[in-house]
C-alpha cells in the first residue's frame, strides 16, 4: 500500500523551530506541501528567505528552487510572510524578488519599495505593465530612484505615484520630467505642492508654477529657500549631456575643487552635485543626499573624490550659505546674490575658526567682486 | 475577488503532454472547472504548429516539461520570445512535472512561467494554481527570454 512520504523533519512548525531547514530540496518540499499549513509554509517561507546568503553560499540554489515554488503556489499570507524577509535581505536573488513584485499587492509593495535585487529595467517593466497604481506608488517610494526610472514614472504613473515620486527627496528626478509632470497635471494642487516641496526646483520651473499655483501656493513659491530655483541658474542638461560634460573637464583637468566652490558661489548646485559625483564615483541621489540632507556626508564624498581636505569645510560653508541666504535678491540680481552668498559663507567660516588659505582668499575676492 | 466560474469559464487551453492519460485527464479537468474549450498536442513542435495555425488567441497554456520533440520550457521559450505568433507573449502558461529538478525550476522561473504544479495533479491542487497563474501577468522581456538557454533533453 502506498504511504504519504513523511514529512521532512526539518520542516518547521512556527518560525522558532525553524533552524535546520537549510538544504531542504524542492523534491523535500513538495512531498510535503499538500499537509503543511498556511502557517508553517509563512513560516518556512519566511526563515529560507531571510536566510539567503550571498550566491556562493551553500544550499542558496535549492532554498531559492524551493522559495520559488512557493511563490508559484501558496496562500497569498505565505507570499507577504516571505515577500516581508526576501525584501529586508539584501541577499535576495532577482528570480524572487521579481515573482514576487509581480505576485498579488500585499506581498508586491514591500518587495517593489525596499528590494535592491530588482534593476531599473524590471521596475520599469512594471511601471508600463500599468496593472497596478498601488506598485506603481511603490516603486516611487524607493530609497533609490533613478533618473530612467523617475521618467518612466512621470511618462506613464498615475497623479498618485507622481505625487510619492516627488515626495521623495531621494529621487533623481530629471529636469525635462518636472516640465512633463506639469504637462500631465496642470491642474493638480497637490503635484505643484510636491514639486516645491522638493529640495531643488529647475528654474525654469519656478516661472511656469508662478502662473499655475493657487493663492496658498503662491506664497509657498515665494517663500522657497532653494537655490537652484532662481531664474537664470537652472541647468536643463540631461544625465547624459552632465556626463559628456563632466568628462571633457575632467579630460582637461579644469574640475578642480576651486571649480566646484565657484560654480556653488554662482548658485549652482546642481553643477556641483553631480560633479562630486562624478569625481567620487558616488551616485548622484547619493551625493545629492548627503549635500541637502546629511551635511556630515558631504566630507565622505568630498573625500572620495580626492579632492583637497582644506577645501572641504569651505565648499560646506558655501552650501550652508545657500541654505541661509535671502534668494530674494537673485530674482533681479545675479551679482548680489553672489554677493550676498560670499558674505554669508566668509562669516560662517569666521564663526568656525577657519583660517583661509591664500587661493581661496584670492577666490572669494575675485567672487565678490564679480 | 473573482470566482473560479468568473476567471476560468469561456476560457480556452492547450494541454501539452506526451502521455495521452495526463493529456486527456488535465483536459477533463479544465473542462470541469469551466473551459469552454481545451485543445491539446503531443509534445512542443505539434503545440507550435497548432497555435500557428490558430487565427484566435488561447487563454491558457498547460504542458509537460519532458516531452520529445520539443520539450516544456522549449514551448515556453518560444511562446515567450513571440515566435507562436498569434500567442500574446505573457499569455498564461503552467508547467507541470513529476519530477521538479532545480535546473528546470530556474529554467521556468527565468522564462516567466506563471505557474507549475507537480504531478500527480489532483483537482483540489489544479484549481488554485490556475487560478494564480491567470492572476500573475509579467510584463515581457524579450532580451532576457533569449538569452535563457534551455537544453534539448531534460
Amino acid at each position: 500500500m502506498e504511504t504519504d512520504p513523511p514529512l521532512p523533519s526539518r520542516a518547521p512548525t512556527s518560525s522558532n523551530a525553524a533552524d535546520g531547514v537549510q538544504g531542504l530540496s524542492a523534491a523535500e518540499y513538495l512531498a510535503a506541501e499538500d499537509r503543511l499549513t498556511a502557517a508553517e509554509k509563512a513560516a518556512l517561507a519566511s526563515h529560507l528567505a531571510a536566510g539567503l546568503g550571498s550566491p556562493a553560499h551553500e544550499g542558496i540554489v535549492e532554498a531559492e528552487a524551493v522559495l520559488r515554488l512557493i511563490a508559484w503556489n501558496a496562500e497569498p499570507p505565505v507570499l507577504e510572510a516571505m515577500a516581508e524577509a526576501a525584501a529586508a535581505n539584501p541577499n535576495t536573488p532577482r528570480s524572487i524578488a521579481w515573482a514576487l513584485a509581480n505576485d498579488h499587492e500585499a506581498a508586491a509593495m514591500v518587495v517593489l519599495e525596499v528590494c535592491a535585487a530588482l534593476s531599473d529595467e524590471d521596475l520599469i517593466g512594471i511601471v508600463q505593465a500599468g496593472t497596478s497604481s498601488s506598485k506603481a506608488c511603490a516603486i516611487a517610494r524607493r530609497p533609490e530612484v533613478s533618473e530612467k526610472v523617475s521618467s518612466c514614472l512621470v511618462d506613464q504613473g498615475g497623479e498618485d505615484a507622481v505625487h510619492a515620486l516627488l515626495a521623495n527627496v531621494k529621487a533623481a528626478i530629471p529636469s525635462d520630467a518636472f516640465s512633463k509632470v506639469l504637462d500631465r497635471f496642470s491642474d493638480s494642487e497637490r503635484i505643484h505642492e510636491g514639486i516645491l516641496d522638493r529640495p531643488s526646483v529647475p528654474g525654469f520651473l519656478v516661472q511656469r508654477l508662478s502662473t499655475l499655483v493657487s493663492a496658498k501656493l503662491r506664497t509657498k513659491l515665494a517663500e522657497r529657500s532653494v537655490l537652484d530655483v532662481l531664474p537664470g541658474y537652472a541647468d536643463e542638461r540631461s544625465a547624459a549631456e552632465w556626463d559628456k560634460h563632466l568628462a571633457a573637464m575632467v579630460r582637461d583637468g579644469s574640475l578642480d575643487e576651486t571649480r566646484l566652490v565657484r560654480e556653488l558661489c554662482s548658485g549652482n548646485l546642481e553643477f556641483f552635485v553631480r560633479a562630486l559625483s562624478a569625481l567620487s564615483g558616488t551616485s548622484y541621489v547619493e551625493v545629492r543626499g548627503a549635500v541637502l540632507d546629511t551635511p556630515p556626508a558631504l566630507a565622505s564624498a568630498w573625500e572620495k573624490a580626492a579632492l583637497p581636505k582644506g577645501w572641504m569645510p569651505v565648499a560646506a560653508a558655501v552650501v550652508a550659505a545657500l541654505i541661509q541666504t535671502d534668494r530674494s535678491a537673485g530674482h533681479t540680481d545675479r551679482d548680489l546674490f553672489c554677493r550676498n552668498i560670499v558674505t554669508c559663507t566668509l562669516a560662517n567660516l569666521r564663526a568656525a575658526n577657519f583660517t583661509l588659505t591664500d587661493a581661496q582668499r584670492r577666490l572669494f575676492h575675485t567672487h565678490r567682486g564679480r | 475577488m473573482p470566482t473560479v466560474e468568473q476567471v476560468l469559464l469561456r476560457i480556452v487551453a492547450l494541454v501539452v503532454d506526451d502521455n495521452p492519460d495526463h493529456q486527456n485527464l488535465l483536459a477533463l479537468q479544465l473542462l470541469s472547472l469551466g473551459a469552454k474549450e481545451v485543445l491539446t498536442a503531443a509534445n512542443g513542435l505539434e503545440a507550435i504548429a497548432l497555435l500557428k495555425g490558430r487565427t484566435q488567441t488561447l487563454d491558457l497554456i498547460v504542458a509537460e516539461v519532458r516531452m520529445p520533440n520539443g520539450n516544456g520550457l522549449q514551448l515556453l521559450q518560444a511562446v515567450r520570445c513571440g515566435l507562436t505568433k498569434n500567442m500574446r507573449v505573457n499569455s498564461t502558461f503552467v508547467l507541470v512535472t513529476a519530477k521538479p529538478e532545480v535546473g528546470i525550476i530556474q529554467t521556468a522561473s527565468a522564462l516567466d512561467a506563471n505557474g507549475f504544479i507537480a504531478k500527480p495533479i489532483k483537482g483540489a491542487k489544479l484549481e488554485p494554481a490556475i487560478l494564480k497563474a491567470r492572476r500573475t501577468v509579467f510584463p515581457p522581456n524579450f532580451a532576457r527570454y533569449n538569452e535563457v538557454y534551455v537544453p534539448d533533453n531534460i
